[in-house]
């Protein structure tokens, strides 16, 4: 027979895939807006949050199916994200701001998000802590103890496949290595001719479809309320930090960190009696100790498969 | 005509005005100096009249057309280009990505497939390096990069920051004698400044010598470096 323990291992990482596919989509879209525009974003929180709450009234009030209401997550979340920009970030940036101006706005942004969306939430009667109606099914138990359900395929699916389609961005069209480029080097771009303002709208587009991708899930996954975006805040910054802000390398860190968050936890837990909610100081154990030992990151992977075959 | 006038440019950054009222201009097919001690604004001068730092004052006319107030993007597209002398290529790209978006403004890709090919065929070392990362790069081979990504617009006029600024003498020799192969094939002007000073004006058709944001002199290449009075005082360069 196999121990208890073992089960609960196979768990925490079925489950820590689920996460860290989550950190990877959130960590990506903090990534990539840091990179091409400066903008440390703590808002990027918010937005997941936003995502949840767009899916949950798609469903419940507009009476959508799960995959409209995880369209509708998306595009609502990259409007949040363009708007944050062009009214906070873009008129900053013109105005000469530096990365800590920004930083400390979008801390604001973040806090104006949140605050409001608690305020509207209050207001209406179940929407404090919110959940999709549509409850993921079961897709197979193993060994009569793991139940595995569709959100545990589905994240890291998404994952895979959103890592997938900016492959394909990144090295196939035009706008894509704009983005690359405008990233690697603003100033150059600019004087190349590149549109930097149209790079910039898509990049903070990108980081938002990721966002309400990724507050979706959480809905669909667990319960939601206004602060659950929030929560999440310092494993996508871990993810990104550990990924050395590299497009690839955050998508990798995101999804180790998820394993590994979930069954250092797990196992804090049976063998020391640490309760979960610890866990927010693992993330924050490992973005001191990275920042401390490899402030570089630990897996910078810039481009992966990038050389092409001449 | 000349392609490029820049009256009484001032310039700088932030508030403080390095560029004092100079004016410059360039020609078809001409190869200018820019050269001066260190801190003169060799460097500013160019970006301001690109409009990298800031202009406080001056007009830039490009083939008589006033592009004063034009952003850097806005300068490319209308065929002007400009190699700044540091962070001049994107080392996350590819050597061949790098090209690509040297040529962002052109739609048509025969064409910059040609561009690429008459690149290549100036840098011959870049074709071989075409699938590695530009970061990857040494020295003399980024720098001649940086020239080549700036050629991909086939830009009407070209502006040169110490392109070869930390190369070692030789390989700095080579880039210079490549800019006139290229002024040769392309008829392309150039603004160039230069640190070592000699070397700029022997290849120069014109120069200019900026001390402390002014234009001290300005004359044909030879005439400058004839002027026993200006090798020490302006050049640096030591009397043999």
């Amino acid at each position: 027979m196999v121990p208890t323990l073992a089960y609960t291992v196979f768990r925490a990482i079925i489950d820590g895939l689920l996460e860290g596919s989550l950190y990877a989509l959130m960590g990506f879209g903090l990534t990539i807006v840091f990179r091409v525009t400066r903008v440390a974003n703590f808002a990027h929180a918010e937005y997941v949050t936003y995502g949840a709450y767009a899916a949950y009234v798609a469903m419940v009030a507009w009476g959508l199916g799960l995959v409209p209401a995880a369209i509708v997550a998306a595009l609502v979340v990259a409007g949040v994200a363009l708007a944050s920009d062009e009214l906070v970030f873009k008129p900053l940036w013109r105005r000469g701001s530096t990365p800590l101006h920004f930083l400390v706005a979008s801390i604001g942004v973040g806090l104006v998000l949140r605050f409001s969306l608690q305020a509207v939430a209050a207001s209406v009667p179940g929407y404090l802590n919110i959940r999709l109606p549509e409850f993921p099914s079961t897709l197979a138990i193993i060994g009569g103890k793991v139940a595995i359900n569709v959100v545990h395929a589905l994240a890291p699916l998404l994952a895979l496949g959103t890592t997938a389609a900016l492959h394909v961005l990144f090295t196939r069209t035009k706008l894509g290595k704009a983005m690359r480029a405008t990233a690697s080097n603003p100033t150059l771009a600019r004087i190349s001719g590149i549109n930097v303002i149209m790079v910039r709208r898509v990049t903070w587009i990108i980081g938002g479809l990721l966002a309400g991708l990724s507050g979706f899930i959480i809905s669909y996954y667990i319960q939601a309320n206004p602060e659950v975006g929030w929560n999440f805040l310092l494993w996508m910054f871990a993810a990104a930090i550990a990924g050395g802000f590299t497009f690839y390398g955050t998508i990798i860190a995101g999804i180790i960190l998820g394993v590994v968050g979930q069954v250092a936890i797990i196992l804090a837990g049976y063998y020391l009696g640490v309760t979960t909610a610890y866990k927010p100081a693992i993330a924050l154990v490992i973005m001191v100790l990275v920042l401390l030992f490899r402030p570089e990151g630990i897996i910078r992977i810039q481009s992966l498969g990038l050389r092409r075959r001449a | 005509m000349d392609v490029l006038v820049a009256e009484n440019i001032y310039g700088g950054y932030g508030d403080s005005v390095v560029i004092q009222g100079v004016s410059i201009k360039l020609g078809k097919g001409e190869i200018v100096a820019l050269v001066g001690p260190n801190g003169s604004g060799k460097s500013t001068l160019i970006k301001t009249i690109y409009g990298v730092a800031r202009l406080f004052k001056g007009r830039v006319l490009f083939e008589g057309q006033d592009v004063t107030g034009l952003p850097p993007e806005a300068k490319t597209r209308i065929g002007m280009s400009y190699v700044p002398q540091t962070n001049n290529i994107f080392p996350d790209l590819t050597v061949q990505e790098n090209l690509e978006m040297g040529a962002y403004i052109i739609d048509d890709p025969d064409k910059i497939a040609d561009r690429m090919e008459l690149v290549f065929s100036i840098f011959p070392d870049l074709k071989a390096f075409r699938d590695r990362l530009a970061g990857a790069l040494s020295g003399g081979q980024r720098q001649m990069l940086a020239v080549a990504r700036a050629l991909m617009t086939e830009p009407k006029v070209m502006f040169l920051d110490e392109p070869t600024a930390g190369l070692a003498p030789k390989i700095a020799i080579g880039l210079l004698k490549t800019l006139i192969k290229i002024r040769e094939e392309t008829n392309i002007p150039m603004l160039l400044v230069e640190q070592h000073a000699r070397r700029a004006l022997e290849l120069a058709d014109r120069g200019y010598v900026l001390v402390s944001g002014r234009i001290a002199v300005e004359g044909r290449g030879e005439e400058i470096l004839s002027r026993r009075d200006l090798q020490e005082l302006f050049l640096g360069i030591q009397r043999r």
